[in-house]
């Protein structure tokens, strides 16, 4: 493996929250343009590991180390994760009445463009900016004026994200269950979203239940997460096998340990 | 403050015009009976009041330069002729209201209005025409180490329709008492913004009373910062119910500012509704009062009414208390309340962050937020508005 | 839309408690001043602290005025002219129940709290109070074995005086309001717990309050002690006689929680209320207050309240300890011209301290219910939460119903969220269930119930179906 290519790395990592621990030494490598499926039943610890990527405070990591291209970004506030290319899409996105979403999007974009050295782009410039990004995921512009997924539907929720990443463009990024709650064409729109924003360079890790949405999106890797381990790593065939037998029958209980 | 410097201190006060007179001596026998404020008073509990009564030690404004008024965005002198559709309230006229109490919904029990009344020089009465529209704004400046009290009292007919901005500038070590009183008669619709900006010892007993008649509107938005210690009263009557108020207020308190709003919001017969939201950020150790009573009598069937108050308390030394009050006699209504106090969300600032905004600016961005609900309400040109986005550009 | 009539039948069951017992009680002249405290202090053979005690009471309570605050309008109450004494004669505590007056045994019957050995419940302690006196302490020798003490407080004043001395008047202080100052002064009975360190109480523990006398006021009072790492549950129940006069019913009753200790306090209360045109019942001036002392304590107080001609009582919590937790559920009902005022203080001072109140209000007739809450949020309370939830239902276009909660806050690491609304039974839900064949009376019982039903959870299985009843309701499935 060439490790110039090598993006993220996560090294036996232990953590929880309040005193309660969640991920039991979890170990993954992720390479530039790669698509990693993280799979596993509620509770498993798939969305514990976004959050900590990102940097929520309320999570607290008790050993083992997370580097992004190299560098050790466990101790790296959440912002400044997000501007160096880490990108999280919220399970749950939360909703922030009276803050427009367009402010709270220019905002954002602007903070990443000043760690890629670009110029920052008024409020005329971002408008024609977000236009295009929009059609990604076939999002309605009256959006753009309502407050941060303020009284948006799940789908609209999602498709949101979505959007954020478009705009972002980050080096890799998390999707905790961007499938969920959407109905079949939904689905397409934001699946062919994530292919259009797929290149090369950029890796993306879905964490699902289910493998509809990796038929719409073709994994490189596909891993089982299993009391805050990843107990198996596989190519597609093993959430097709999954899907099959469910978790049961991968008798996880007798692996990793 | 004792008894007796304050009886000295009511019959100090000069005689005001011919006009108002009646009216001023009325009101200082009130004040007589009322007295100072107490500490017992639920109103008066947490009011700080060696701030009040260093208020009444002020010399008393007598100047009339202390009133600016526009309308339709042109200042008003001595003797600019009044646009069609507005019209001065004749000195009989006038009489016959400041004497007839029930003409008009302000309490002749309450210390704040015998106050304006009593102290009281200047008034303006205007009155806007049926079926007209009228675009007013009222400036009330202070003079320094003063106590400036102000009256407007304005008498909307049927059918008509007024914008009203009303601004209060209080400068170092001075006062207002103003009192704005409103007729919307039925039909009528009336938009009122009131800016209260204070700075350094400034103070200010503020009294926006409103009465409305069947299937008039009136929406107040309401601003205020900066004063070391404010007093403001928001009463609403709805004299047959059938009528629409909306009241959203913002008040920033800092340092050791104190800023009180109580509201009293009556419905006196059926279908009437009202949407009142207070919000109020708390800074450094000052200290934010609400009191709101909603009050539902029997005959006030199908009443709608909510009130919320939401508080964000942003220091250690901050102080909120706020106790939003329903009082429902009738049965067919719906009412609710709410009131909340927190920090600003965790949650919310790690999404903020979490897409590369740091911790001051999603403070910033939440801040904001948290405003705008109020402050979109104001006039877009309002140019006297540059104070609040001061406040959020100083913001850490 | 059901006719109001409906909704009376369905709120105005009879009183079913209302009859007088024929017994001849001991009772000492009207009036209260120091020679009496010394006569009630000297019948009860106290120790010379507690004469001291009530004394002091006395005195503070002479200068005190009678609070009006609460707007309850009632025809001033003379002092002097009640009975601050009242006991069944000859009873002065028997040794066995057998000694006990059977119509004393038999009014407890009636009331479907049967003391006697063959027919008393099984899993639950009753301490009886008849007028002044304890009647009789169930169970005593079974909870004597695990350490936990259950008496009437007379006979742990005589037993356990230094208990006694080291908690009465330390959660409410004599001063604290004109009734608690006046109880402090006359008290005549009441219960006594406490739980030892780290032990689980194993029963149900409850007193059960019936006044037989009409000029007698009532003073309990209640002291219950729960030490580290204990736990216990206590009801209260009360019912009284129709009298055409009013009857004071001016209560005390105090909680002290240590660490870990976890005190849950449920009443039922169903005085007589008056009758339909207000006139009778009893006036209820009550102060609860619970005091999680401890780190980590709890102190739970539920209540239904349905009786009383008027209520004044406000079941409280102080959060002194650390990540201690107060909760207040609270059901009042008032019909005809009935007036409750109630609600909790919480007063949140240790760290990370919590809070959940719960206040379902339902007035009918010409009643007048009022909410009155207080949130304290001290500057020491960091991390601290309250969550208030305050619904009133009105029945008929003559009912009152009021909220008026108190939220301050010097603390800006916590959270405070207040909800309240007020409303009627919604004419949909009324057809759903009646488009399901349900006849109107038995849907305005099940909504009004279901309106109350996060209260009814936190009661003791005993008292959910006595809760239930007491509203004149059926239940919807099956509890208990």
């Amino acid at each position: 493996m060439d490790s110039n290519k090598l993006i993220l790395e996560i090294r036996n990592l232990y953590a929880g929250i309040d005193e309660k621990n969640i991920l039991n030494g979890i170990n993954l490598k992720i390479n530039e343009g790669e698509i990693h499926a993280i799979m596993g039943k509620n509770g498993s610890g798939k969305s514990t590991l976004s959050k900590i990527i990102a940097g929520d405070p309320s999570y607290s990591i008790t050993s083992g180390e997370i580097f992004f291209k190299h560098k050790n970004i466990k101790d790296l506030e959440p912002e400044i994760r997000s501007n160096i290319g880490i990108f999280l899409g919220f399970q749950y996105p939360i909703e922030i009445p009276g803050v427009k979403n367009i402010d709270f999007l220019r905002v954002s974009v602007n903070a990443r463009r000043k760690q890629l050295k670009e110029s920052e782009l008024d409020t005329f410039e971002f408008e024609a900016f977000i236009e295009e990004q929009l059609e990604i995921v076939k999002m309605d512009k009256a959006f753009l004026e309502r407050g941060v997924n303020q009284g948006f539907s799940g789908g609209e929720k999602k498709r949101n994200e979505i959007l954020q990443m478009a705009l972002l463009k980050p080096d890799i990024a998390f999707l905790d269950e961007t499938d969920s709650g959407l109905d079949i064409d939904a689905l397409r729109i934001i699946a062919s979203g994530i292919n259009k924003l797929h290149t090369p360079k950029k890796s993306i890790v879905l964490i699902t239940h289910y493998q509809r949405l990796l038929n719409e999106i073709e994994p490189d890797f596909v891993h089982v997460m299993h009391n805050g381990q990843i107990v198996r790593t596989g190519k597609k065939d093993l959430a097709i096998e999954l899907e099959k037998n469910g978790y049961e029958g991968l008798a996880l209980n007798n692996t990793g340990k | 403050m004792n008894q007796e410097s304050y009886l000295r201190w009511i019959s100090s006060l000069e005689k005001g015009g011919k006009i108002l007179e009646d009216s001023q001596r009325e009101a200082k026998q009130s004040l007589e009976k009322i007295g100072f404020p107490k500490k017992s008073a639920e109103k008066w509990r947490y009011t700080n009041l060696n701030r009040l009564e260093n208020i009444l030690k002020l010399p008393i404004n007598t100047s009339k330069e202390s009133l600016i008024l526009k309308i339709n965005s042109e200042v008003l002198n001595e003797n600019y002729k009044l646009p069609n559709g507005i019209e001065k309230i004749n000195n009989d006229e006038l009489i016959a209201y400041l004497s007839n109490q029930t003409i008009l919904n302000t309490s002749y029990e309450n210390f704040l209005t015998n106050l304006n009344h009593a102290t009281n020089h200047k008034i303006i009465a205007l009155k806007i025409k049926s079926d007209k529209m009228i675009n007013l704004e009222i400036v009330i400046k202070n003079l320094k180490q003063h106590l400036t009290p102000s009256k407007i009292l304005i008498l909307v007919e049927k059918n008509a329709k007024l914008d009203i901005l009303q601004i209060i500038q209080g400068s170092s070590s001075s006062s207002h008492s103003n009192l704005i009183e409103i007729y919307l008669d039925e039909n009528s619709k009336v938009n009122h913004s009131f800016i209260a900006i204070g700075s350094e010892l400034s103070s200010l007993l503020g009294t926006v009373s409103i009465k409305q008649e069947e299937n008039s509107s009136y929406s107040l938005s309401s601003f205020q910062q900066g004063w070391y210690l404010s007093h403001i009263d928001q009463n609403i009557f709805q004299v047959k119910g059938n009528a629409k108020s909306t009241i959203k207020s913002l008040t920033i308190s800092q340092k050791d500012q104190q800023l009180a709003t109580h509201s009293y919001i009556k419905f006196n017969g059926p279908n009437g509704s009202v949407k009142q939201v207070n919000k109020s950020i708390i800074e450094d150790n000052s200290q934010s009062i609400f009191n709101g009573l909603i009050d539902v009598p029997k005959i006030a069937q199908k009443t709608n009414a909510s009130q919320l108050s939401k508080n964000l308390l942003l220091s250690e030394k901050g102080r909120v208390h706020t106790s939003p009050q329903l009082k429902i006699v009738a049965d067919d209504v719906k009412c609710n309340h709410g009131a909340t106090i927190s920090q600003l969300e965790e949650e919310q600032i790690f999404y903020l962050n979490s897409r590369g905004i740091n911790r001051n600016e999603a403070n910033l961005l939440l801040i904001k937020g948290f405003c705008k609900e109020i402050i979109d309400n104001f006039p877009i040109n309002s140019t006297k508005w540059s104070h609040l986005s001061k406040y959020l550009k100083k913001n850490k | 839309m059901p006719s109001n009539e409906t909704i009376s039948k369905v709120l105005e069951k009879s009183y079913p408690y209302g009859f007088l017992t024929e017994i001849e009680s001991e009772k000492i002249p009207k009036g209260i001043n120091e020679k009496i405290v010394r006569l009630i202090s000297k019948k009860k053979n106290e120790p010379e602290f507690l004469l001291s005690f009530r004394l002091k009471a006395l005195r503070k309570w002479e200068k005190m005025k009678e609070p009006n605050w609460a707007n309850l309008n009632y025809p001033p109450i003379d002092y002097q002219d009640l009975i601050y004494y009242s006991a069944p004669k000859d009873i002065e505590k028997k040794a066995s129940l057998e000694e006990v007056d059977s119509e004393i045994l038999e009014t407890f019957d009636k009331l479907g709290i049967p003391l006697s050995e063959q027919k008393r419940l099984s899993n639950v302690a009753v301490d009886a109070v008849f007028d002044s006196v304890s009647i009789a302490t169930t169970f005593k020798e079974q909870l004597a074995k695990e350490g936990v003490i259950f008496c009437s407080i007379s006979e742990a004043i005589q037993k356990h005086p230094n208990l006694i001395k080291q908690y009465l008047g330390q959660v409410v202080p004599i001063n604290d309001n004109f009734f608690a100052a006046l109880n402090s002064a006359v008290f005549s009975d009441g219960s006594f717990v406490y739980v030892p360190r780290g032990i689980k109480c194993p029963m149900e523990l409850s007193s059960y309050f019936r006044i037989n006398s009409g000029d007698t006021g009532q003073f309990e009072r209640t002291l219950i002690i729960a030490e580290e790492g204990s736990s216990v549950s206590y009801l209260e129940g009360c019912t009284a006689p129709m009298f055409d006069t009013n009857t004071l019913h001016a209560a005390v009753v105090e909680l002290v929680a240590l660490d870990d200790a976890y005190i849950k306090y449920s009443t039922v209360q169903n005085w007589y209320a008056g009758d339909k045109n207000g006139k009778g019942g009893i006036y209820n001036f009550v102060t609860k207050r619970g005091k999680c002392k401890g780190a980590r304590s709890k102190i739970s107080w539920s209540q239904v309240e349905t009786g009383s001609s008027i209520t004044w009582k406000y079941p409280s919590c102080i959060l002194e300890g650390e990540s201690s937790i107060g909760e207040f559920y609270s059901v009042a009902l008032t019909n005809n011209k009935q007036i409750a005022d109630t609600g909790t203080k919480m007063i949140h001072i240790g760290q990370n301290s919590k809070s959940t109140i719960i206040s379902k209000g339902i007035s009918a007739g010409k009643s007048k219910n009022s909410y009155r809450g207080l949130v304290q949020i001290s500057p020491k309370a960091k991390g601290s939460k309250n969550y208030s939830q305050c619904d009133s239902l009105l029945i008929g276009d003559q009912a009152e119903a009021n909220t008026y909660p108190y939220i301050n806050s010097q603390q800006m690491y916590s959270v405070v969220e207040h909800e309240a609304s007020t409303s009627k039974i919604s004419e949909e839900q009324l057809f759903y269930l009646q488009s399901r064949g349900i006849d109107n009376e038995e849907a305005i019982s099940m909504i009004v119930s279901g309106f109350c039903r996060d209260v009814f959870n936190e009661l003791p299985m005993e008292f959910a179906s006595e809760a239930d009843g007491l509203l004149g309701l059926k239940l919807e499935g099956s509890v208990g």
